[in-house]
């Protein structure tokens, strides 16, 4: 390649990881100072002397007095936080699995078999992925109330259940049609039962694609927010999402409100690190050659 | 006829075990899609009535007579259409230029390719959150660099009744373009390096095998992905809650906004049900529009 060809292209690049990263950084940013050099002109664009103090106070752990002024925060933040990050993960965890279990099934018979009326299961599958939840949340509300399910997690639970059972099947069928026929052909002429030859032999072929599949998972529960917004706010199993909006909504102060966004961020940074290693095997742009 | 004879006696036939192996899905797809679509297709035919609580008595189509003469949401018809074209346009552009840019050989490759999803990891309502941080007039990103940079002195009001909808749009983009940026990335893969070498032999120039190397085959990753990130706008919402809040005024405010204020702020729930249905409507007749044009396309240009 010429040498301009090389700058422009190392000049794309910074562009690239600038645009992609500046609003996440700043965020971190605002997160490691006071009010006090928040307000500043000019506006730092580097905290000058970085404070882990609203971390701390958010995790409840030991602050060092300081004598800042307005460097005060709620005891509410650190309890909506602490009790939202909780009752994220005691739903995403469960239902991804279950989710990824189920799906896994479910994408190997769309991406591995012939049955009737194929297509239209697949248009049914599409078709649960593109209803907007804020128009069909109100059913569940309703029915939620009713049943005494409105702000617990079980309830909740059901509907993400709904939700990515459909997607682990989208994102696994591809995967499945691409993988190898004739091992399993073979195991099957050696005897073995169908489930079997499943269990033994498409399943840890499956594997990358299955972790993929969890994590994607994991990652869409967790970061839910329309539902949990709808049906658990205000309650004990307030997840993590509407606890940050909430906060946000009130007016909580700029650095502790960083502060508790870039907490909520990390396990869905550190889980999307996970993700891209097996995403290209996904092959997610299969599915719709299946149907085509 | 005779029917041919099968050598081997097969256990469970395709059809039996895709069944077996698809009940809990079609369990809880009916659970998801049929129950509410049912509930919230009968409540839309109601009229509700606050006397002793709640009640429905059977009122026809009067919602979707309201719905068309609901100044709101017959607004929201164009702001939705103008927040779906922008932020598809910039998050297909954007996730093109970084595909390209990364299909290249160059160092550290791999980290920066894990590292450019993670806009995509984070949620649309914690997207909304941050980029209001970007816009905010005197601690916001956006005016802190451009006074460092000297191209502004005094601090600009980004979040106009004029450009609200741009803001988010941008900010959608942002969320949407790695998933753009990773379709684009493995239909690069597909396309011979041959192709290139030859195109260069010819005396092509880096544009030129651009628009007739790469583009034609991008042509189908680049269907897929306009209309995977299509009925994700469309049907969002979170963002514009976080973000503009629909405001100022009603200036952002897309459909899917108005059906919640209408449901959860106002508490109309039979006429919110209504506009639901227009909302699905319209969002089931962009996917099948578009679907039907895929497939054409896909018909027509093949793949590799």
């Amino acid at each position: 390649m010429a040498k301009g060809n090389r700058a422009l292209l190392y000049f794309a690049v910074i562009i690239i990881v600038l645009w992609s990263f500046m609003p996440i950084y700043w965020i971190l940013n605002l997160s490691l100072q006071f009010e006090s050099t928040i307000y500043a002109t000019p506006t730092n664009l580097a905290p000058l002397k970085p404070t882990d103090y609203w971390y701390r106070r958010i995790l409840q752990l030991p602050v060092e007095e300081i004598e800042m002024a307005g460097a005060s925060v709620g005891a509410m933040t650190a309890e909506h936080i602490g009790r939202g990050l909780k009752n994220s993960i005691l739903v995403a965890l469960p239902v991804s699995v279950i989710a990824t279990a189920v799906g896994s099934l479910s994408g190997y018979a769309f991406g591995r078999l012939k049955f009737k009326f194929k297509n239209g299961w697949l248009v049914m599958l599409l078709a649960s992925q593109v209803l907007p939840p804020v128009a069909v949340v109100l059913p569940f509300f309703i029915f939620f109330l009713t049943l005494g399910l409105l702000g617990t997690l079980h309830g909740l639970m059901i509907i993400y259940l709904g939700m990515l059972i459909p997607l682990v099947t989208w994102v696994l069928l591809g995967f499945f049609a691409g993988l190898p026929l004739e091992i399993e052909r073979a195991a099957r002429i050696d005897g073995c039962g169908r489930l079997e030859a499943l269990r033994k032999i498409v399943l840890p072929m499956a594997a990358p694609g299955i972790v993929a599949g969890w994590v994607l998972a994991f990652i869409t529960a967790y970061n839910e927010f329309m539902y949990a917004w709808i049906l658990t706010t205000g309650s004990f199993a307030q997840t993590l999402p509407p606890a940050i909006t909430g906060l946000f909504f009130q007016d909580t102060g700029v650095p502790e409100m960083s502060a508790a966004v870039m907490l909520s961020l990390l396990p869905v940074l550190a889980l999307g690190l996970v993700l891209q290693k097996y995403i290209m095997q996904l092959r997610i742009v299969d599915p719709v050659t299946v149907v085509a | 006829m005779r029917k041919p004879q099968r050598s081997k006696p097969r256990v469970t036939s395709d059809q039996t075990f895709a069944i077996y192996l698809l009940l809990p899905l079609i369990f809880f797809t009916m659970a998801l899609v049929i129950y509410p679509l049912s509930y919230s297709l009968w409540l839309s035919f109601q009229e509700q009535i606050w006397i002793g609580g709640l009640r429905y008595v059977f009122g026809g189509l009067t919602q979707y007579a309201k719905a068309l003469k609901d100044p709101l949401f017959i607004n929201s018809i164009p702001i939705t259409f103008r927040f779906v074209g922008e932020s598809v346009t910039l998050a297909v552009l954007i996730g093109l230029g970084i595909a390209l840019a990364l299909n290249q050989p160059l160092q550290g490759r791999k980290v920066i390719r894990a590292l450019i999803l993670l806009p995509w990891a984070i949620s649309e309502f914690a997207t909304g959150i941050i980029w209001s941080f970007v816009y905010k007039r005197d601690v916001g990103l956006l005016n802190a660099m451009l006074k460092a940079l000297g191209i502004i002195e005094s601090d600009i009001v980004w979040i106009t009744p004029k450009f609200a909808i741009e803001t988010v749009s941008i900010a959608f983009a942002w969320h949407m373009a790695p998933l753009a940026a990773f379709f684009f990335l493995a239909g690069l893969q597909f396309i011979p390096t041959d192709l290139y070498r030859q195109a260069r032999i010819d005396g092509a120039g880096v544009v030129r095998r651009f628009l007739s190397v790469t583009l034609p085959h991008l042509k189908y990753s680049m269907l897929v992905i306009t209309i995977l990130i299509t009925v994700m706008t469309a049907r969002s919402l979170d963002t514009i809650l976080t973000l503009t809040g629909g405001g100022p005024g009603f200036a952002s405010s897309t459909f899917t906004n108005i059906v919640y204020v209408r449901t959860f702020k106002e508490l109309q729930f039979a006429y919110g049900a209504a506009l639901s249905w227009y909302v699905i409507l319209i969002v089931v007749i962009l996917v099948i529009v578009m679907f039907m044009l895929m497939t054409k396309g896909f018909a027509r240009g093949g793949r590799r």
